[in-house]
């Protein structure tokens, strides 16, 4: 996750860069990026023509750049709108397939002039760059889940479709919406005045959605796309934190008991076979030797006392 | 496991009792050493009194059963008339066969790692997701102590099952299988340590130990795993199925058993971690002195083959084929931002402190766990008990930790799965559980890598201090056991306590990294409890992929071993002495040098003459349980009357197993067609029968052939090693432990045999350290 907000930054940076913005708002990106993020981004990118790059290449070429240009800075426009709260998947799949479309274009191009004018250029490839980063994002987010189909026509028009699991996730998010009166995850306000009721009023629908969600996780294997895990757990946190409805507690007696119960069945084991097991003792070797060491065979008190006796012994044993 | 043992000094014990009787020995002693205390009665008393003041100290004992390898080369005539028909082809052929045999070996220690790996991760799914489907459930309707039951019941319930085969299958597959494997490579032979049997029970009962929830991990395991492989593999065929493919039976040898032996275990370190190299030193660590250049290489191969292999067929478990980022079972993944600053230094070095007194710790409160089993807890069905209790205990402690601390962190991040919520809000998990509710390698990867802030200082706190006391408590039961995960986690969960300290004491500093302090804390602890140095670093360092912290955590491996080796010893040392494993360490005793050949000996001794009759060769291999004789000329055995300190001129030795193969083959003079006989018998009859020779008893001769002869000198080892009696303790210790001998025969200046030794002669002095004191000691030699 943090890679990923480094890539977002620098590839805003990138596009503020190559827009021939001035040096003092580049610099000023690098240090507050969010700020500018938020704010200028979207007149920037409609600056695009004015700002014709002096480089000769050939027309066709140039006319891929602007597309390119245009699709991917609409995309990113797109992404950041949507970045809080989280429709990124679904707002943003026109943009995408779109930016997707002109790079795939430029990519499989027969005359190699403007694909390697473009994408081989130089060292940092600017538009591989920016492409890659697209797709990083829109692979991360699993957004492929949220959709039945993604269709490019031949006029550049994108039609797309929702699977159903999404449709009707929808659905249940929106009774959510409607019986608690807010969307969850739009406001981070604590001011609203919550009812109690609310709790009871809505747990049906809350229970839908949630049950729904789980089903959803199931079946892609964890990989749900993340429009959706971002409504659900804003639901949940605004279930849990801000209404507190969820209730959850458990009964402490019967836990407790059991407890007691297998921390005993261990002393009772112990005590019972150090009482009761038979003991088993080990029988010693006698073994054989020539002579036994008098004691422990020590360095320095011992020492001269046991070379004396190996002296008297040797010189014994050579006479025999 | 009582029959297995045969090798002792040879001498005859009932002897020893009669003979101050019978003949004059004790008082020649007397005579010749003045007045030194050598009456064996007395002696005999002395010994028996020390006996029961150091009942308390099973390690102070060395047990008889074990036996000694054979690692010499028996250069007998059958044997050079063997080598002088070789041909460059059968040369050729056979040095391919060894490097077929470490593919082979490499292969199938991958796949038992893929085999122990899937069916864990099978099992623990199946177990974990019904509990927590019911911790979700009744979690709102009040019915809390239902999956607390249910938990509890599946953990005893599997782990059950492994208690059962191990110590009703095989006892040998308990434990971590390397202190087994330490001392199989140190030159002993542990009785079914290699076998097929074992192996099987050792992986389905590392299977249940692990799902059943111990705290246990299943890399040590695999390194017993893969010496039984390599043991299997290696011989051609399986004693156990009655299977003989009659192929490498040049390799039915100690010798060549024991090279692969080593490359098994280096396979099974390379799969358990994905360390090669670490494999390969692991194996250099434990048994360097029998080393060469070829098989360092040849072992180096098999570890590659062998995380290869695991690497691939996890690839195609995951479902990514040939997406080759699996070498081995726990991965401690990349660390990212691998960056430390000299001034770390010494607060990693703190940690190896700290890390060295909770490793004593540890092993000191194991220690006496242990002796209490060994004494009280013998019978099998209370070694099952036992399992389960421990096995539901785990399971109550992690329930009542996840119940009473309520650490809930939200869920943002949605690569972690199966999350539990317990009494979290919606929209938060319960970290306490998490970390509970999964294998022990996911949860070293989380303590590693999780972003600062996922755990909350008493979790971590509480789960340092159960898993630390669950572990201790863990190892030493009867099921499979690996100590490494255990460690890392414990150290892992304070070295992160360490990390959020730093933090919150600089809350500016960016090199306080709690996964970096986790790491540190895994090395330290690991290092504290089983005192591994080169081949541990190594391992770590490979598992993190990381060369940068090579140093950091070398230091800590190092200061961990030396705070720890002030209290006690390694766990695996202790664990071997525990069992009375007469193993050589790396050097002589100190302060032995003043003990001589005649001390360390055993005498008298048992000798065979040149020709002997068979009647003598029987009744002394049916009285004695000795394995390697003296041969020698100019000796009556029948005269009893003379006192005794020689034993015959040296001529040379003989092992038990030869004998029996002889009077087996009826290889006697008088035997009308002995030259028939000794024209068609060759080295290959002797090894056919290897490892599990027929016992004496098997072995039928009538009364006629007992009064025929055997010519003893075309079959003994005409050049053995022996030494002067005047040598030291210092001096036989490292020609046994570079030589791995197994017996040498102590001659005077007369070449006169006047006694043997074998390892446990040399074993029985030990050196103890305790609080910085050094001092030495003679340990008794028990039955069983």
């Amino acid at each position: 996750m943090m890679a990923n907000s480094i890539f977002y930054r620098n590839y805003i940076i990138l596009f503020l860069i190559m827009l021939n913005l001035t040096e003092d708002s580049a610099t000023r990106s690098t240090t507050t990026p969010e700020i500018i993020m938020t704010t200028d981004l979207g007149d920037i990118s409609f600056d695009l023509l004015n700002h014709n790059s002096t480089a000769p290449i050939l027309q066709p070429c140039q006319a891929y750049l602007q597309m390119f240009a245009e699709s991917a800075s609409n995309f990113t426009e797109c992404l950041i709108l949507n970045a809080r709260p989280f429709r990124f998947c679904e707002s943003c799949v026109v943009h995408y397939t779109k930016a997707r479309g002109v790079y795939r274009d430029l990519f499989e191009r027969k005359d190699k002039e403007c694909h390697d004018a473009l994408l081989k250029a130089d060292r940092i490839q600017v538009l591989t760059l920016v492409y890659n980063n697209m797709l990083n994002v829109w692979s991360n987010a699993d957004c492929e889940n949220c959709f039945e189909t993604i269709v490019e026509g031949e006029d550049g028009d994108v039609n797309f479709t929702l699977t159903n699991d999404t449709i009707l996730f929808h659905n249940y998010f929106k009774n959510v919406s409607v019986c608690l009166n807010v969307t969850p995850g739009s406001i981070i306000d604590t001011e609203h005045q919550w009812n109690s009721s609310d709790c009871i009023k809505c747990k049906k629908s809350y229970s839908a959605l949630n049950s729904h969600y789980e089903k959803i996780v199931k079946e892609t294997s964890y990989h749900v796309c993340m429009d959706i895990i971002d409504m659900m757990n804003y639901t949940r946190l605004m279930w849990g934190k801000m209404l507190n409805c969820s209730h959850r507690q458990g009964d402490e007696a019967p836990v407790l008991g059991i407890a007691f119960v297998m921390g005993m069945v261990p002393v009772i084991f112990y005590t019972a076979n150090r009482i009761f097991g038979a003991k088993h003792e080990k029988s010693i070797v006698v073994q054989k030797r020539l002579k036994k060491p008098s004691s422990v065979p020590d360095y320095g008190s011992n020492y001269s006392r046991n070379s004396t006796q190996h002296v008297t012994f040797s010189t014994s044993t050579s006479s025999n | 496991m009582a029959d297995d043992e045969s090798e002792r000094n040879p001498l005859l014990e009932k002897e020893q009792i009669q003979r101050p009787q019978s003949s004059g020995s004790s008082s020649s002693i007397n005579a010749s050493t003045g007045d030194v205390e050598s009456d064996p009665i007395q002696s005999l008393l002395s010994s028996n009194s020390i006996n029961r003041s150091e009942e308390s100290q099973p390690e102070k004992l060395l047990s008889a059963k074990f036996e000694s390898l054979d690692y010499d080369v028996c250069e007998n005539a059958l044997y050079l008339r063997e080598e002088k028909k070789k041909t460059t082809k059968e040369i050729i052929r056979k040095e391919l066969a060894r490097w077929f045999v470490s593919l082979a070996i490499g292969v199938c220690t991958g796949l038992i790692a893929c085999l122990i790996d899937y069916l864990i991760e099978l099992t623990s799914s199946i177990k974990y997701g019904y509990v927590r489907n019911y911790v979700e459930k009744c979690v709102e309707d009040f019915c809390l102590y239902a999956p607390f039951l249910m938990w509890v019941a599946f953990n005893a319930f599997i782990v059950m099952f492994g208690a059962i085969l191990v110590a009703y299958g095989e006892p040998m597959a308990a434990g971590s299988g390397i202190p087994q494997i330490k001392c199989y490579l140190n030159g002993i032979k542990i009785p079914h340590v290699v076998r097929i049997k074992t192996l099987i029970c050792k992986v389905l009962g590392v299977v249940c130990a692990v799902a059943g929830g111990l705290a246990v991990g299943k890399e040590g395991p695999m390194i017993h795993s893969g010496a039984v492989v390599a043991a299997g593999v290696s011989q051609g065929r399986s004693t156990s199925f009655g299977i003989d493919f009659k192929i490498f039976e040049y390799f039915r040898t100690d010798t060549e058993k024991r090279d692969f032996v080593s490359g098994g275990a280096a396979a099974g370190v390379a799969a358990a971690f994905g360390a090669p190299v670490g494999g390969v030193l692991f194996s250099l660590e434990e048994g360097a002195s029998f080393w060469n250049q070829a098989l360092t290489w040849r072992i180096f191969f098999a570890s590659m083959t062998s995380t290869f292999t695991l690497n691939v067929v996890q690839s195609y478990i995951k479902g990514n084929p040939w997406e080759l980022s699996n070498p081995g079972l726990i991965n401690f993944g990349e660390f990212e931002d691998s960056k430390y600053a000299g001034f770390e230094i010494p607060i990693f070095m703190v940690m190896g402190v700290i890390g060295g007194l909770l490793g004593a710790l540890f092993n000191q409160i194991n220690y006496m766990l242990t002796c209490y089993r060994l004494r009280y807890v013998k019978q099998r069905w209370n070694q099952v008990i036992e399992a389960m209790i421990v096995a539901s205990l785990t399971a109550t402690a992690g329930f009542v930790t996840i119940y009473f601390n309520n650490d809930c962190q939200p869920m943002k991040d949605k690569t972690q799965t199966n999350l539990v919520q317990f009494f979290c809000d919606d929209g938060q998990y319960s970290t306490t559980a998490n970390i509970f509710f999964q294998t022990p390698e996911s949860s070293v990867k989380d303590l590693f890598h999780n972003q600062p802030g996922s755990y909350e200082v008493k979790t971590l706190g509480f789960y340092t201090l159960v898993y630390f006391l669950l572990a201790t408590w863990t190892y030493g039961l009867s099921v499979p056991s690996g100590l490494f995960i255990p460690c890392i986690l414990i150290g892992a969960a304070w070295g992160r306590l360490t990390g959020i300290f730093f933090n919150y004491a600089f809350p500016e500093a960016d090199w306080a990294d709690p996964g970096k302090y986790a790491l540190m804390g895994a090395a330290a602890m690991l290092g504290g409890v089983v005192r591994m140095t080169i081949s541990l670093t190594v391992i770590i360092v490979e598992a993190t992929g990381n060369i940068s912290y090579g140093l950091p955590v070398m230091i800590i491996l190092m200061i961990a071993k030396w705070v720890g080796d002030f209290f006690n010893e390694g766990i695996y040392d202790m664990h071997v002495h525990i069992q009375g494993v007469p193993i050589l360490g790396w050097e002589p005793p100190v302060m032995s040098s003043n003990i001589s050949a005649i001390e360390v000996m055993s005498h008298p001794v048992t000798v065979f003459r040149t020709k002997e009759t068979v009647g003598r060769i029987v009744s002394i291999l049916k009285a004695d349980e000795h394995h390697g004789f003296p041969v020698v000329s100019n000796f009556d055995p029948h005269d009893g009357t003379i006192s005794r300190e020689t034993f015959g001129t040296f001529e040379g030795i003989i092992i038990r197993e030869q004998l029996i193969i002889l009077l087996k083959l009826k290889v006697f003079e008088e035997n009308p067609d002995y030259q028939l006989i000794l024209k068609n018998i060759k080295a290959s009859d002797f090894r056919d029968t290897y490892p599990r020779f027929p016992p004496i008893q098997q072995i039928n001769l009538t009364s006629q052939e007992r009064d025929m002869t055997v010519d003893l000198t075309v079959f003994m080892n005409p050049a053995p090693f022996t030494i002067s009696d005047r040598a030291s303790l210092p001096r036989i210790f490292r020609l046994f432990r570079a030589l791995g001998l197994r017996h040498v025969t102590v001659i005077d200046d007369k070449h006169q045999v006047i006694g043997m030794v074998t390892r446990k002669d040399l074993a029985r002095y030990k050196i103890w350290r305790h609080h910085g004191q050094i001092s030495m000691e003679e340990i008794q030699i028990s039955h069983g």
